[in-house]
């Protein structure tokens, strides 16, 4: 199956648990993807995510200047990202294990 | 975490190709969108090199599509298909070439690049030689002298063909960087110096050595008169000898044109 069109589903919840952790600019909320074990995000839908997420108001954003390049541009979760995140975690939760439950039932 | 990053010539095209896919917002609006998106774009090249570059449509495609955007509109330089094509070729070019000399021992494409901006200050001076050839010197039959002459002006053309070439190898000045026409006629450009640097170092070379034989033959035509030099020197006593070392009397010495009695020995010695 492909892990990409699941992944298009859950990218939110993914990127606001990154960043709820810690503030992080667009590559690195990449890489701490990758590190976690989405492989196959995409740079440009994780970038992306993030702006709309900014635009939604679940997201905060700070550029911090750069001596030796172009400024980085952070993103910090809002309290009503970790509102969002909080609910989608609880649905995400109820989701996976109504459909490993009926998964299981197929094989039983 | 935080790795610095610089921007190269492959990330800003990257960058800028991306920002076309989205004309259609407003300033502030894109650069919410964008911003940030040179130092992301200069980490990735960082850690995985060029090749994670991928298609600038694509990528901005995805982008759009994940800030909940509409797809872009059509660009409106349409016509620009054949560029874009070009471009693709290019970039698949290089991405080749990349694919090959990187991790060749030695690395000796890395040493090539180190010396690019030897060829920046040798093709300026090879521009400025032609044009030499062309308008100045070589248009009254002169030859090339090592500075280039252009009737005078030679010294400040050079330098400004100097600073001119720097910036385009630096990508700070078109066509530098920029569409796919600005490559090809980079390339072209290029591969003239290339091809006319033997014209320029042998018209140099002849040139050199018919200034030595002049100085040899014809000293007076810019030096004292009165006076004879070889390679520079002043001869004042000219002991002419034969195969035993003895000295030949009589011996008088005359100009090119076999018409002037040189002088020798004259008081200024």
């Amino acid at each position: 199956m492909d892990s990409t069109q699941l992944l298009k589903g859950v990218l939110d919840l993914a990127v606001l648990a990154v960043v709820d952790d810690e503030d992080g600019y667009g590559y690195d909320v990449v890489r701490r993807l990758r590190a976690a074990g989405l492989d196959e995000v995409g740079d440009a839908s994780v970038y992306g995510t993030l702006r709309r997420l900014y635009a939604a108001g679940a997201l905060t954003s700070y550029v911090v200047p750069s001596e030796s390049g172009p400024h980085r541009k952070y993103y910090g979760i809002t309290p009503a990202g970790r509102d969002q995140l909080k609910t989608q975690r609880d649905d995400w939760a109820h989701f996976s294990t109504t459909v490993t439950d009926l998964l299981q039932g197929a094989t039983a | 975490m935080s790795t610095t990053s610089t921007t190269s010539p492959d990330v800003e095209r990257f960058v800028t190709d991306v920002r076309a896919h989205f004309a259609d917002l407003d300033a502030d609006e894109r650069e919410e969108l964008l911003g940030g998106l040179e130092a992301d774009t200069a980490d990735l090249v960082a850690e995985r090199g060029t090749q994670a570059l991928g298609d600038p449509a694509t990528y901005a495609a995805e982008l759009r599509a994940a800030a909940g955007l509409p797809p872009a509109a059509p660009p409106p330089r349409r016509p620009r298909a054949v560029g874009a094509s070009v471009d693709r070729w290019f970039d698949g070019a290089r991405r080749r070439w990349d694919a090959v000399a990187t991790g060749l021992p030695g690395d000796p494409w890395g040493f090539a690049q180190a010396l690019r901006p030897a060829w920046w200050l040798l093709r300026a001076y090879v521009a400025v030689q032609l044009v030499d050839l062309v308008l100045g010197n070589g248009s009254r039959g002169l030859g090339l002298d090592v500075l280039p002459s252009l009737r005078g002006y030679g010294a400040p053309v050079l330098l400004v063909a100097v600073v001119v070439s720097v910036q385009i190898g630096r990508g700070r000045l078109w066509p530098g960087r920029g569409g796919a026409a600005a490559r090809v006629l980079l390339l072209v450009l290029n591969l003239v110096a290339v091809a006319l640097t033997p014209v320029v170092a042998t018209s140099l070379i002849s040139h050199e050595a018919a200034v030595r034989e002049a100085a040899w033959y014809a000293p007076s035509a810019w030096v004292d008169p009165g006076i004879i030099t070889y390679q520079g020197r002043r001869i004042c006593t000219l002991r002419v000898v034969d195969k035993e070392v003895r000295r030949v009397e009589g011996l008088r010495v005359l100009d090119v044109d076999a018409g002037v009695l040189l002088p020798m020995n004259t008081p200024g010695c």
